[in-house]
């Protein structure tokens, strides 16, 4: 059944920044995390606004004020003596029951991140770091490599060197995600799968973020040869940039490209467009739409189109109603195309913890008719986020 | 003679004398009065006052009397009576003035001007007597006057700490009556639904059914319209559509067809939370949804349910952009999932 193969591609997908906080008026990523593209480690600004900010105040007395969270959030409730080093624990279940309108519901719970983090920084204004991520994923969450079984997999998740020479410009080398459109929390993204853009995706090279209020440029070379963790084909070398502008009000609208090719010489050239635009106090809207150009050695190029919408409702504090909408044609050429709609919520009831569960709806539209109508199929995805 | 002289001596004597005890006992109900205020005996105070002066005829009142009659009822919290006396004193001791301040305050001319201090006194004890009003009535009458006074303290600098405290406090109230209050909103709609359907194809000679299904994409043209306030309210919308769907059984060979043009309508109406943190909403609604397709019938063969209507429910997402609102709603009807995605401008 192509859909459940279909599922079961996009589960292991990461990308941990929230980029919808754009709703409380957080543009950058810089400004809470390490990265200046956002993922990775909490800056201690982003783990002071997670706890004072964005996480609910459950089972808090008024006697705890925001300010008293804001200065327990450092790691393990603490708060930093030192100005150098910052560790952290990161940890993200997943369950997911695919056609829970079925009898027999297909569910699986994975383990998809198990991460040790240091965070070394120096200078005035914090202007060298040294970022290293340490990865586990057990051999139940794992994915088969290269047509192997599953095993544990042990790697560096990311590991680089940052420097800012000035507020504007920063310079980073080593192990890093690649920069392209929005970096969104979700699984099951058609902007994720079809961009290859997943939890492995992350490879070795050199970024320059140039950034300030109103915009962010980032340009990177990249290359994953080597990278265990990785399928050969995702081993792939390039170039990848994206370019941010802050047009109007409270929004931040981008264009992206990446090329890269594989060990097989198989050319993949992407393009996006995004914005993020805050609503309210809170709330957000994140729109995408990209092109993937895959070009195989020797073959024709095959054009592959995705949208994404994504709204989050802020309905009380910590708490959102979001929807993610998506459209994806794996082949302009052919009449396939796939919708989904997530309802759902994501909760953070009080800091260092998340719990989000929607409702996936997914709907086949085939114009080829000697191929049948699929039935829609129901999913459901629950996970959990702790970090430390 | 000398009698008649005597006679109208006596009089003069009497009448003086009578005039000066009834003057040096209205004073020492005065006092009295005033003794009882300070104890905050404010009945009292206004009982002995009233022993002696005809409250119910304020226009004949002193004004000290008149004063400390509206100190009373203002402290009783009989803000009407309070704001009479008030306004009583202004007219008899302060109407120059007071037409002065406020057409300096109309031309922000104030800096110009310098009221009597007693005057100030009296427009922040208005100013405050219409700020209970309008916290108990919620009347905009009285927010514009409460405003109004505590302007003018503020400005002249008398206990203008305290002014702008009140007019912060009053913007306050005003923002959250705003938000209380209940309005109509009308708004058009457009945008895409996409659905999936069940149907039935019946042989009419056997009788035999073969189940199929449709999937269907369309534009929706509609509008409606929201009662609501800050926080929750009331939606109806409608939007009629156009579209195209395919539909073939799970043997394609059997029955398969696209491009059928489906025509129909959507009608939801339910109850609508909208976020604290503003412009975003969620509505819980039951729909009603009517399509009919142009599906076609190989001989000797029906389709059941080429139109037909079904109810279930829904919940939409309204994200209030810049220009529009963004509506996203997912819905399920028996057999029907729905789906929208929808712009809508708000008149």
């Amino acid at each position: 059944m192509p859909l459940i193969l279909f599922f079961i591609l996009l589960v292991p997908i990461k990308a941990w920044s929230y980029p919808n906080f754009i709703g409380k008026g957080y543009q950058a990523c810089l400004t809470c995390h390490y990265n200046p593209f956002g993922n990775g480690a909490l800056n201690d600004y982003g783990r002071a606004v997670s706890a004072s900010v964005v996480a609910d105040r459950l089972f808090l007395s008024d006697s705890t004020t925001d300010e008293d969270l804001g200065k327990r959030s450092g790691f393990l409730f603490n708060n930093p003596k030192q100005k150098w080093f910052r560790p952290s624990l990161d940890y993200r279940g997943i369950q997911f029951n695919q056609d829970i309108d079925q009898e027999k519901p297909n569910e699986k719970f994975i383990h998809m991140q198990m991460e040790a983090s240091v965070t070394l920084k120096f200078g005035a204004r914090d202007q060298y770091i040294a970022t290293f991520t340490h990865g586990i994923v057990p051999d139940n969450s794992a994915r088969p490599l290269n047509g192997g079984e599953r095993e544990e997999l042990q790697f560096s998740r990311e590991h680089y060197i940052g420097v800012r020479p000035t507020q504007a410009l920063g310079i980073y080398v080593g192990k890093m995600d690649k920069v392209f459109g929005i970096r969104v929390p979700d699984h099951n993204a058609f902007s994720k799968k079809s961009t290859n853009l997943n939890q492995y995706s992350a490879s070795t090279g050199v970024m320059i973020h140039y950034g300030k209020e109103s915009f962010d440029l980032g340009l990177q070379n990249f290359d994953g040869t080597g990278h265990t963790e990785k399928k050969e084909n995702e081993q792939t070398k390039g170039f990848t940039s994206r370019f941010e502008y802050n047009i109007a009000g409270n929004s931040r609208t981008g264009i992206s490209y990446l090329s890269e090719v594989d060990p097989n010489e198989n050319l993949r050239q992407m393009y996006a467009l995004h914005t993020k635009v805050g609503v309210g106090n809170g709330s957000s809207v994140m729109f995408e739409v990209g092109d993937v150009n895959y070009t195989p050695k020797n073959g024709d190029t095959k054009v592959s189109r995705y949208y994404f919408l994504q709204n989050h409702i802020l309905l009380r504090r910590g708490l959102f109603f979001l929807t993610t909408f998506e459209n994806y044609q794996p082949d302009l050429e052919e009449g396939l195309q796939y919708y989904t709609i997530s309802p759902g919520i994501q909760y953070f009831p009080w800091q260092r913890f998340e719990f989000r569960a929607e409702i996936v709806n997914l709907r086949t539209f085939n114009d080829d008719t000697s191929v049948p109508v699929d039935q829609d199929s129901w999913s459901y995805i629950g996970q959990v986020h702790l970090w430390f | 003679m000398v009698l008649r002289v005597l006679l109208i001596f006596f009089f003069i004597f009497s009448s003086h004398t009578f005039a000066r005890f009834k003057k040096s006992g209205r004073s020492i109900y005065l006092k009295t009065a005033q003794k009882h205020y300070k104890k905050k005996k404010y009945r009292k105070s206004i009982q002995a006052l009233n022993r002696i002066y005809d409250i119910n005829k304020p226009r004949k009142l002193p004004v000290s009397v008149l004063n400390l009659l509206a100190l009373n009822f203002l402290k009783l919290k009989r803000y009407s009576p309070a704001s009479k006396y008030y306004h009583i004193i202004i007219a008899r001791k302060y109407k120059n003035q007071h037409r002065t301040v406020l057409y300096a305050l109309d031309s922000n001319s104030l800096d110009n001007i310098e009221p009597p201090t007693k005057l100030l006194r009296i427009y922040y004890r208005l100013g405050q007597i219409y700020y209970y009003l309008y916290s108990k009535t919620q009347n905009t009458a009285y927010f514009r006057a409460s405003e109004k006074y505590f302007k003018i303290c503020e400005e002249k600098e008398h206990l203008d700490d305290n002014a702008t405290e009140y007019l912060d406090s009053l913007a306050a109230k005003k923002a959250f009556v705003a938000k209380k209050e209940f309005l109509w909103k009308w708004f058009a709609s457009a945008g895409a639904i996409n659905w999936q359907e069940k149907l039935i194809l019946r042989d009419t000679t056997t009788g035999n059914e073969t189940k199929l299904l449709s999937n269907a994409r369309a534009l929706c043209l509609g509008g409606g319209f929201r009662y609501e306030n800050a926080y929750h309210g009331f939606e109806v919308h409608g939007c009629g559509y156009n579209g195209s769907a395919k539909l073939s059984a799970s043997n394609p060979s059997l029955y398969s067809q696209d491009g059928v043009a489906v025509t129909g309508f959507v009608l939801d109406s339910g109850y609508t939370i909208k976020s604290a943190y503003e412009k975003a909403a969620i509505t819980f609604s039951l729909p009603l949804f009517y399509r009919d397709g142009q599906y076609a019938q190989p001989t000797n063969y029906q389709i059941v349910g080429k139109g037909q209507l079904s109810a279930g429910a829904l919940i939409k997402g309204r994200l209030e952009l810049p220009i529009v609102d963004m509506l996203v709603s997912v819905g399920n009807l028996g057999a029907t999932n729905l789906f929208m995605l929808q712009a809508a401008y708000t008149f």
